[in-house]
């Protein structure tokens, strides 16, 4: 065993010690922990949610009266750039995603999100990637070509400048920030719960995010595609999108609404989660009807990706896929609608207590109520010929947002201030808010729907007076300062609170889940004793959380073990997925500075392709792999988990350990540790990577599709690439699979010398791969700076070299842990995982020789 | 606002409790366990197919001119909403598992298996059935809205609008 073994003087010793929180300046790089982290991220969000409100104030502004020369026509498309952009990508999004980074582990009680590490890895360059995008405006090059970034303007010819560049590199980073947020959320909320808390006792919110992390990996890869795609082009590489050249300007509408659209409901089911929370809380009673609130939710989930060409149809798309769209346009207001009346009927059948967050609900419903109406109204095809790039769209899509994720944001905020801060919001304040909000927000985009029907065009800087719009857009924009002064009520409020607000109880609403069980705000372990559910609604239903006459020895022993403990390393439950029984215990990182490291080499590697710069380019690569370096090397709090849980199994024999008392309770624990096997976190988590994998797999290979010429996959003078070294290179992948498959084989019977030789095997024949496809690509003479088809081709074969690379340094580290410490679980982890992803690589070879290699020559 | 809304402790309630006291048993049957994942995964994979499906054909038939594409169309859909209605069936049987598990599990001192003692497998069962029943309702009636169109257009159109 070549591991260093741990040096007992730098460990840990209590339980306390061993979940407190670095101090110092380095310590503050280093956190992971999910408090602190969520509390940074919320803090930089509304940050965001301000800047992005200010530039709405100065559109407003500019657009108060006809002809107004308040900024210029050049300073208005950034304005309406960055103000979409922001509000997205830097403020609800990452909003969303701190309220659940804060929350999850809470509602379900446990006691961190299963990878902190990638916690703070989001964080950080969730951060980086929005000052990244802000910096253009100290250089005067702020994106300025909408969100959305529609091509051909948004290409190098017609948009010469950095702009787009900032938006497309900074935007990157965000979305990489949100991928990991979803792989966080799926693997903590199917696997780490309380014990007992069965599929159909998981919390509203958690199902929200289950739903909405799903949908994130499904949407924003594509995006990441898209935008990697668009890069290329402007940097005149490819021509994906450059029709003179073969491209197709509307792939990129189609990849950027097949993110769009779904967009607006990770958006909107997070929003559903709080809302569902409130308004029981608020009402007294449970939520109306939880199966059909989660039908709603997974039904939205799927749903939302039928329905993208909502955006394009009056792109020239025929007849019958308009009426599809428009099909599945009219029935997503199924489960939205289910959704508003399980609201008003719970506040109905229960007795509501009209508190801010309940106001700040009922605001959101009806507003949402009405956007969804004018949903319904821009998904049939004539309307929306009409009503197409109007302030009709403005007015609908303000309705959806605020009322979906906007107003809920804030009936959470003073739902759950107390459990982040410890204080309980000014009641008063808060009403003054929720009406200048409610009532400035109506009066600033309802005249909005009667200057889109009488025409007025968005994303444009002003217009003549004398068409009638004078009047509904001076009255839009005094609403909108009586919107901004709600929203500042909301802000002062909480600098009042948080310097003499009222000190917060436990539990201050009354609250049915399990946040409301601890301190306000929660200790960094949250719950030093895991909880015990038996109901729903733990918090209504139970007399106590702690182990009861008649409960299931196997839960009562999970709870002791866990009572205060493991003390010398984090550990917390991990469950099974429908029946919430026990399974293992997950050990958990303490603290990292390698997130940090590593977020610092991707904002590198960006500026490096923002500027075309050689050197920050090695300088990122280095600080990269340095950091990943760091990242997995083992952890000593790891060693020691790994060593007392085998020390309590060896101790118990063949039987499984019996700990029948509190009194026996020594260091070890009887739960086995899942660290290198199926049930480990970090299995489920590369299940989630092969899911990201596929999805990009899945959206370069509709590029090559779609710029091929429909059944002729080829444009005419074109020669199928050489089929030769592409069939070589299929023997290569199956090698490739067949010595991991040796790998995985010797693991299970602990030969340490084949285990090597297999990866290393393996290596050799993924290297033999992507040279034999270099090769084939290279003998096809394609030129894709010239040709669309050519880059269709490029990205399919670029995407398949970048995930055998990838496979192939996850199995150098398997070699590496054969190598050097063949006996410890976490190398079986990692040939495991890596096997994953090496099998992965080889059927996307096999996909790729079907469609780019034997299709053009055969289909 | 310490007002809770008083519900009686159903899992402190005596009967439940000396039924939970009984040992041995067994979970949910692995095979019940792959029923309800197909009942749960049926009706939007089946509303995948049929979009997908129906993209690929109009995309590479209408290409080609083919005259047959509506016909095709046509029966993807109705092979599509099968899978869809086959799924809800499925679940439907499941749901009377699951009520006729929860009569089992609340018979005090009865031989409820393991997952009934503690996250009441009827209930449970109950509730995902009821959910995978909704979805095939849901998805089923989305595959034939969305089938429709292409009766009513000619699913190849020689030119495009507007």
């Amino acid at each position: 065993m070549a591991i260093r073994q741990p040096d007992p003087r730098t460990m840990p010793r209590t339980f306390d010690e061993t979940w407190d929180q670095p101090k110092g300046f380095l310590g503050y790089l280093a956190t992971i922990d999910n408090i602190p982290i969520a509390r940074r991220y919320m803090v930089t969000a509304f940050a965001f949610f301000i800047v992005g409100g200010i530039l709405a104030a100065l559109m407003r502004l500019q657009l108060s009266r006809p002809e107004n020369g308040f900024v210029d026509p050049d300073t208005y498309n950034q304005l309406f750039t960055m103000h979409g952009t922001t509000m997205m990508f830097l403020f609800v999004i990452p909003f969303l995603e701190a309220f659940a980074n804060y929350m999850i582990p809470l509602l379900n009680g446990t006691r961190d999100l299963p990878f902190p590490r990638l916690t703070a890895l989001s964080y950080w360059t969730y951060l980086f990637g929005g000052i990244f995008i802000y910096t253009s405006f100290l250089f005067g090059l702020a994106p300025d070509g909408g969100w959305f970034a529609y091509v051909p303007l948004n290409l190098k010819k017609y948009s010469p400048g950095l702009n787009m560049d900032f938006w497309d590199i900074g935007l990157s980073v965000a979305e990489v920030a949100a991928l990991g947020a979803a792989a966080e959320m799926i693997v903590g909320i199917l696997r780490m719960r309380a014990p007992g808390m069965s599929i159909n006792r998981i919390p509203l919110f958690c199902w929200a995010m289950l739903v909405t992390s799903g949908m994130i990996i499904f949407a924003f890869t594509p995006l990441v595609v898209g935008t990697a795609m668009l890069e290329l082009d402007r940097k005149e590489l490819t021509a994906f999108f450059d029709s003179d050249k073969g491209g197709d300007p509307l792939l990129w509408q189609h990849l950027f609404w097949f993110f769009g659209h779904p967009e607006v409901y990770i958006m909107f089911l997070p929003a559903v989660g709080i809302m569902s929370h409130v308004v029981q809380t608020f009402s007294r009673r449970p939520v109306m009807s939880y199966t059909l609130m989660v039908l709603a939710l997974i039904a939205t989930g799927f749903l939302s990706f039928g329905l993208w060409v909502h955006h394009m149809y009056v792109t020239g798309l025929s007849a019958v896929a308009l009426g599809v769209f428009a099909a599945v346009g009219a029935v997503v207001a199924i489960p939205s609608g289910v959704n508003v009346f399980g609201w008003i009927a719970t506040i109905w059948a229960g007795k509501p207590v009209w508190r801010t967050p309940l106001l700040f609900s009922i605001a959101a419903i009806i507003i949402f109520t009405i956007g969804g109406v004018t949903g319904v109204m821009v998904a049939a095809v004539p309307f929306d010929f009409q009503a197409h790039d109007t302030y009709f769209i403005v007015a609908h899509l303000h309705y959806v947002l605020f009322g979906g994720s906007i107003f809920p944001i804030f009936a959470g905020l003073y739902y759950w201030f107390p459990k982040i801060a410890g204080k309980v919001l000014s009641e008063r304040l808060g009403l003054w808010s929720v009406a200048l909000m409610f009532i400035g927000f109506n009066v600033a985009f309802g005249p909005m729907h009667l200057a889109g029907l009488q025409g007025m065009p968005r994303r444009v800087y002003t217009y003549p007076a004398g068409l009638g719009l004078d009047v509904y857009n001076l009255v839009s924009t005094i609403g909108a300062l009586i919107l901004v002064t709600g929203i500042a009520l909301t802000v002062l409020n909480f600098i009042i609170t948080l310097r003499s607000g009222r000190k917060a109880g436990n539990d201050p609403w009354g609250g049915d889940s399990l946040e409301w069980s601890e301190a306000s705000p929660p200790v960094n372990a949250q719950f030093e004793r895991i909880p015990i559910v038996r109901s729903r609604h733990p918090m209504w239903d139970q007399t106590s959380l702690r182990p009861a006459e008649g409960d299931d020895p196997e839960i009562v022993r999970a709870y002791r073990e866990l009572a205060g403990r493991p003390e010398r390393w984090r550990g917390s439950l991990i469950v099974g997925v429908a029946d919430g029984r026990p399974i293992a215990l997950a050990h958990l990182p303490r603290r990292s500075i390698w997130p940090f490291v590593v977020s610092v080499g991707f904002l590198l590697l960006f500026t490096a392709a923002l500027l075309d710069h050689k050197w920050i380019a090695i300088a990122g690569l280095a600080v990269t792999a340095f950091g990943i370096g760091g990242w997995f090397w083992p952890l000593d709090t790891e060693t020691v988990a790994i060593r007392e849980t085998q020390a309590a199994r060896d101790d118990a024999g063949p039987g499984g350990p019996e700990r029948p008392s509190d009194t026996q309770a020594g260091s070890e624990l009887g739960l086995p540790l899942a660290v290198g096997d199926r049930a480990a976190n970090g299995y489920w988590g590369t299940w989630v990577l092969l899911a990201i994998l596929a999805t990009a797999s899945a959206t370069f290979l509709t590029g090559y599709f779609y710029l091929g010429q429909g059944a002729d996959p080829m444009p005419p003078g074109y020669d199928a690439p050489p089929l030769v070294p592409a069939l070589v290179a299929t023997l290569a992948a199956l090698a490739a699979v067949g010595a991991t498959r040796w790998m995985t084989h010797a693991v299970d019977n602990r030969q340490g010398g084949a285990r090597l030789a297999a990866a290393l095997v393996a290596m050799l024949a993924q290297g033999a791969m992507v040279v034999l496809s270099i090769m084939a690509w290279r003998g096809a003479g394609y030129d894709p700076a010239m040709s669309g088809y050519a880059s269709g081709v490029l990205g399919v074969l670029l995407w398949g070299w970048a995930v055998t690379g990838g496979a192939a340094i996850m199995l150098a580290t398997a070699a590496l842990w054969a190598w050097r410490a063949v006996g410890d679980p976490r190398g079986n982890g990692v040939a495991l995982n890596s096997s994953l992803v090496s099998y992965f690589s080889a059927a996307n070879w096999l996909v790729t020789l079907v469609a780019i290699f034997l299709w053009p020559r055969f289909g | 606002m310490t007002d809770r809304r008083e519900i009686p402790n159903a899992a402190d309630a005596a009967p439940y409790a000396s039924a939970r006291m009984q040992a041995g048993g067994k979970g949910l049957q692995p095979a019940q366990g792959t029923r309800l994942v197909l009942a749960l995964a049926g009706p939007p994979v089946a509303w995948v197919v049929h979009f997908l499906g129906g993209y690929v054909i109009v995309a590479l038939w209408c290409a080609q001119r083919w005259a047959g594409t509506g016909v095709a169309l046509a029966l993807l859909t109705v092979v599509a909403a099968a899978g869809g209605a086959a799924s809800g069936a499925l679940a439907l049987r499941l749901w009377r598992h699951g009520q006729a598990a929860l009569v089992v599990d609340a018979e005090p001192g009865g031989p409820g298996p393991w997952d009934a003692r503690m996250g009441e497998r009827g209930a449970r069962m109950s509730f995902l059935a009821v959910l995978a029943l909704l979805m095939a309702a849901l998805f089923t009636f989305l595959i034939i809205l969305e089938g429709l169109p292409a009766l009513f257009s000619d699913a190849c159109p020689a030119t495009t609008i507007p």
